[in-house]
């Protein structure tokens, strides 16, 4: 056995040349794609937050219209055919004021809180102990919350230079201490007014307004404690989750005629849905002809080498290889230059891609590198590989094809 | 040891059926000498293919000690061409780049395992066959007869039952082709067997049979009086 794993890492060093070409080759298309997959979804996420209503497919907006949004009105919503789950936001309604120490300084400011049901942000919240937290939330615990992307964006982009403050990133700030005092503004104060000691749990685009998050049941708590026990069972808006998109209008349609606003990614401008279309199709057809081009390269650099090694094969074949044994060295061979190759082009491409960013700075546009993570790296070189291993298929056929025999 | 029962092989070109083996017969004895000959074109390499399982007859059977040779997946023809035969070829088919040695070491390579006493086995050939001063030497630097007795030490590396030769002495001068063929002898006389595509008298008066190919017919010419 030993002997047939050095005749395939022996397989594995020869044709250099091609194997240099299918490398680069690979690595070229792991780099273009992996390039274009990141900037087509930096590009949308830039749309997303700027221009949608961030309702996500599938959800449908509601709030209150000629029909108040209480707990009747939810308890209707759920009943409706089609709908999967509704998840009612409620505003705080009373006057608070946030304390948060940032950089050494203590800036203190008014607010409202949004309170939102765990199921809705769960996705958002960092870690199982801020999960639980939300879920159990009970006076006198430390509150868990939420930042809506749209204040990081705004504190960075209008008061952390005026103020010479450096910029926020979401790793930096989650875990971070604040109070927020139930009761009290800057212009107005209630007897008993508490300050409560808060933490932040992560970050989130759900919830597009200039606020802080923080547990549904929180925001009832507090309104139900300084204003009139109503005040609970008033909702600013509800998400409700259909059963599938295809249900989508119906249901809001049903809604808007019982009196409610109904908003779903439906109402998103036409032009900007237009224009996020084009994109796609545009990188989509670069990605292609990148991914075309490199499969028929590697298709055609594997034949080459297999027609010159053709006379190797057949003498394998005659001292006793078998075919199953000629078939493994090739896609073994094939497979580990690919996944190398695309390893390798996914790497150079984060790096560059890494410095690009940090000098390349436009108002409003983010690069995400969320797709070129370390699970990512491997993924990309599996791919790579699998291409690999496709792209030489044919020259395998044709390797078994020929004349594997004693013909001199 | 070796037993050829009803072989015919054909090929169909342009929907026309090509016959190249018509009903081919023969046994081969251990420690015999089969020497087959035939015009160029009359099946002497494709009778060696299907003897050595590269190629399936259309009909009829190979036995190799009894067992009849099964095509299914490639495993037992391709066990049985590593293990039990050795091959010689008028071209040599050495690899060029690599030393006489590590050609020499490829069928052990291919039967998975070299040992000690593999390598102790390539060593005594080598010293046979003359060639430990060329034994890190790379092929393509060598003799003709260096080329063919280096072929002859890899045919002989796994200890094989028989040898299948087409043609080995072609491409050599008769000096260099007396010492292929006496060694050729002297492997059927150490009781293996030996079937070799040949043209050469010498080769004949040592044979034990003689078998002429032509369209894919076969006849003994002589059979050896013992």
């Amino acid at each position: 056995m030993t002997e047939k794993i050095y005749l395939i890492i022996k397989e594995c060093f020869s044709g250099r040349f091609v194997s240099i070409v299918v490398f680069i080759v690979t690595a070229a298309a792991a780099f273009s794609i992996g390039s274009f997959v990141i900037i087509v979804q930096s590009v949308e996420n830039s749309v997303i937050r700027k221009f949608e209503s961030a309702i996500p497919p599938g959800e449908i907006k509601v709030s209150r219209n000629t029909k108040e949004l209480n707990g009747k009105s939810l308890a209707w919503l759920s009943g409706i055919k089609g709908v999967k789950a509704v998840y009612p936001l409620s505003a705080s309604q009373i006057p608070m004021q946030a304390v948060i120490s940032i950089f050494g300084l203590n800036y203190r400011t008014d607010l409202v809180c949004i309170g939102a049901p765990a199921e809705f942000v769960r996705a958002d919240i960092e870690g199982a102990e801020n999960r639980s937290d939300w879920l159990n939330w009970k006076p006198g615990m430390e509150l868990p919350v939420l930042i809506p992307g749209i204040l990081i964006e705004a504190y960075n982009n209008s008061m952390a230079e005026p103020n010479g403050l450096p910029e926020i990133k979401p790793d930096m700030a989650v875990g971070r201490e604040l109070r927020i005092i139930f009761g009290k503004s800057s212009v107005k104060e209630i007897d008993g007014y508490s300050p409560e000691l808060s933490r932040v749990a992560g970050f989130t685009d759900k919830i597009k307004s200039i606020c802080l998050v923080i547990p549904l049941q929180a925001v009832k708590f507090y309104n139900n404690k300084f204003k009139d026990k109503t005040a609970g069972d008033s909702y600013i808006s509800a998400y409700v989750l259909v059963e599938s998109h295809k249900m989508l209008l119906g249901v809001a349609e049903k809604i808007e005629k019982a009196g409610l606003t109904a908003q779903t990614d439906k109402t998103l401008s036409e032009e900007m849905l237009s224009f996020k279309r084009k994109l796609e199709s545009v990188f989509f057809l670069m990605t292609f002809i990148v991914f075309i081009l490199a499969l028929f390269s590697v298709i055609f650099s594997t034949m080459i080498a297999a027609l010159h090694r053709m006379d190797y094969y057949r003498l394998l074949r005659v001292l006793g290889a078998s075919r199953i044994f000629i078939t493994i060295s090739l896609l073994f061979k094939y497979s580990l230059i690919g996944f190398a190759g695309s390893f390798a082009g996914f790497i150079i491409m984060r790096s560059l891609l890494g410095i690009f960013i940090s000098s390349l700075k436009i108002q409003g546009f983010e690069i995400l590198m969320g797709n070129a993570g370390s699970a990512d790296v491997w993924k990309a070189a599996g791919a790579g590989g699998l291409i690999s291993f496709l792209a030489a298929l044919p020259a395998l056929f044709m390797v078994h094809s020929g004349k594997m025999n004693l013909d001199q | 040891m070796l037993k050829l029962q009803n072989i015919k092989k054909y090929y169909k070109i342009a929907g026309l059926r090509k016959v190249i083996l018509d009903d081919i017969s023969f046994n081969l004895e251990k420690g015999e000498i089969i020497s087959l000959t035939g015009k160029s074109g009359s099946g002497k390499t494709t009778l060696l293919n299907v003897i050595s399982g590269l190629t399936r007859p259309s009909s009829g059977s190979v036995f190799l000690e009894g067992r009849k040779i099964k095509y299914f997946l490639d495993i037992m023809p391709s066990r049985m061409r590593n293990r039990k035969f050795g091959f010689v070829f008028q071209s040599f088919r050495l690899l060029p780049g690599e030393t006489a040695w590590s050609n020499i070491l490829l069928p052990a390579r291919i039967s998975g395992l070299i040992t000690r006493k593999t390598l102790e086995r390539a060593e005594e050939i080598l010293e046979k066959l003359g060639l430990t001063e060329y034994k890190n030497t790379r092929t393509l630097l060598l003799s003709g007869g260096q080329k063919q007795r280096t072929a002859l030490a890899r045919a002989l590396i796994n200890d094989p039952d028989i040898i299948l030769a087409d043609e080995p002495t072609a491409n050599l001068d008769s000096e260099t082709a007396e010492e292929i063929h006496s060694f050729l002898v002297d492997f059927a006389r150490a009781g293996k067997s030996v079937l070799v595509v040949t043209h050469n008298e010498y080769m004949f008066s040592h044979s034990d049979k003689i078998y002429s190919l032509a369209d894919g017919n076969i006849k003994e010419m002589r059979k050896k009086v013992k």
